[in-house]
């Protein structure tokens, strides 16, 4: 019963729905986070954009420093617009990370689950530890 | 410095166009930005930002109508990142000139062929090789101008492979044009239809230009006060240009790309002649 039950959810899950959503939702937070971060500045300061410079070694390392550094109101602002690039930038990996599960486990597909994969594990390296 | 709203106001063309030609905001943003007396370095590093942004917004249109192939997006992804990864660790400028003028003189060669082709519809491909069988690279999907649904399966993937490593080099070293190569090589070596190569393409390039944008965000080239408008308008104008899309033919997709692969090529003949 609970096989039946499995086998049907496996076809009828649609994949290209679930990666627009993840796609939809991330584009979504990204751009609120910008419009907060733009709406405190300008209510702040009168000028309407960050202008501190958005560095890091990478986004794991930048996304930390930018956490750590939101305690004053004063820096709210920039770090608000600048997790606002992050969450652009990190929202593919998250669909490429629904790929290598979906081909995985729902398409029973190894040679696309290697692939997605692989992309991850470079795609991990360069954003998190490189 | 610009204005935010004029700079809004061209990433929302930017989304638009790139959107409509699969191949992300740069083909609007570069020479825009670098005319404002932005610096070429920071004006990529825009660009590719901006194609992440593209990516996002219009595949999630596309893929809710499935047009993108998940698969072909899988097989061509892993060749892009690779390529782009070994593009972005070259950091001889040296042969950056040439391999502009090449890649620019690709395009308008390609451009010559998408050209002879521009009366022609698209047909399906010939009998399969075996790379292409073994990978089962099919998919359809219902095309509203035509009001049936077009079945597909892509070839050549034993050649579409190390030309998308090539097309990842390309995006890395470089940093702009590489998303019209990837259209061209679903288009005339793949086979795909242009609806599904061009929906393909704006998934293919979000991930290849985010391998990319790590290096420029190492470098501390992504300046926050251009980037936050080009977050809020890209995704805007990518989102209207998605719902422009599904209403055209695969001949005026193809058109459009056309017209983008003519400018893209020009450009980069420009920028290798000028030695930017």
């Amino acid at each position: 019963m609970r096989d039946v039950a499995k086998a049907k959810w496996v076809a009828q899950f649609d994949m290209e729905a679930f990666v627009s959503a993840i796609l939809r939702y991330g584009t979504l937070l990204s751009m609120s986070l910008v419009v907060m971060s733009l709406i405190l500045r300008f209510g702040e300061r009168g000028q309407r954009s960050p202008d501190k410079a958005l560095q890091g070694t990478n986004v794991l390392h930048f996304m930390l420093e930018e956490f750590s550094s939101m305690r004053s109101p004063s820096t709210v602002a920039f770090g608000l617009a600048h997790l606002g690039v992050a969450t652009m930038l990190l929202t593919p990996y998250v669909c490429v990370l629904a790929s290598v599960l979906y081909f995985a486990i729902v398409d029973r597909s190894r040679t696309y689950a290697m692939m997605t994969g692989l992309v991850l594990v470079m795609l991990t390296y360069v954003l998190f530890l490189g | 410095m610009m204005s935010g709203g004029f700079l809004l106001g061209v990433s929302i063309l930017a989304g638009l166009v790139g959107a409509v030609s699969g191949v992300g905001g740069g083909v609007v943003l570069i020479p825009v930005l670098t005319y404002c007396g932005i610096d070429i370095k920071r004006a990529i590093a825009l660009s590719l930002l901006s194609v992440v942004a593209v990516s996002n917004s219009a595949a999630s249109t596309y893929l809710r109508r499935h047009l993108p192939n998940l698969k072909a997006n899988a097989f061509l992804g892993l060749f892009a990142v690779i390529g782009s990864l070994v593009g972005a660790s070259i950091t001889l400028a040296s042969g950056r000139r040439s391999l502009f003028v090449i890649c620019g003189g690709i395009m308008l060669l390609s451009g010559l062929v998408l050209w002879k082709r521009r009366k022609e519809d698209w047909t399906p491909s010939p009998p399969l090789d075996a790379g292409s069988q073994r990978l089962v690279m099919a998919g359809s999907y219902y095309d509203y101008t035509e009001k049936r649904t077009i079945h597909y399966r892509a070839r050549g993937v034993a050649i579409a492979g190390p030309l998308m490593f090539g097309t990842g080099l390309v995006s890395g070293w470089l940093g702009f044009g590489s998303s019209a190569l990837t259209v061209l090589v679903q288009d005339l070596v793949m086979g795909l239809p242009p609806k599904v190569s061009l929906t393909t393409s704006n998934l293919v390039i979000g991930v290849m230009a985010l391998a990319g944008t790590s290096v420029y965000l190492e470098a501390g080239l992504i300046d926050p006060r251009l980037a936050v408008f080009v977050i809020l308008g890209v995704p805007l104008g990518a989102w209207i240009g998605s719902k422009v899309f599904v209403g055209l033919t695969n001949r005026v997709v193809r058109i459009v790309f056309l017209a983008v692969v003519i400018i893209f090529g020009v450009e980069m003949i420009a920028h290798g002649v000028r030695g930017v």
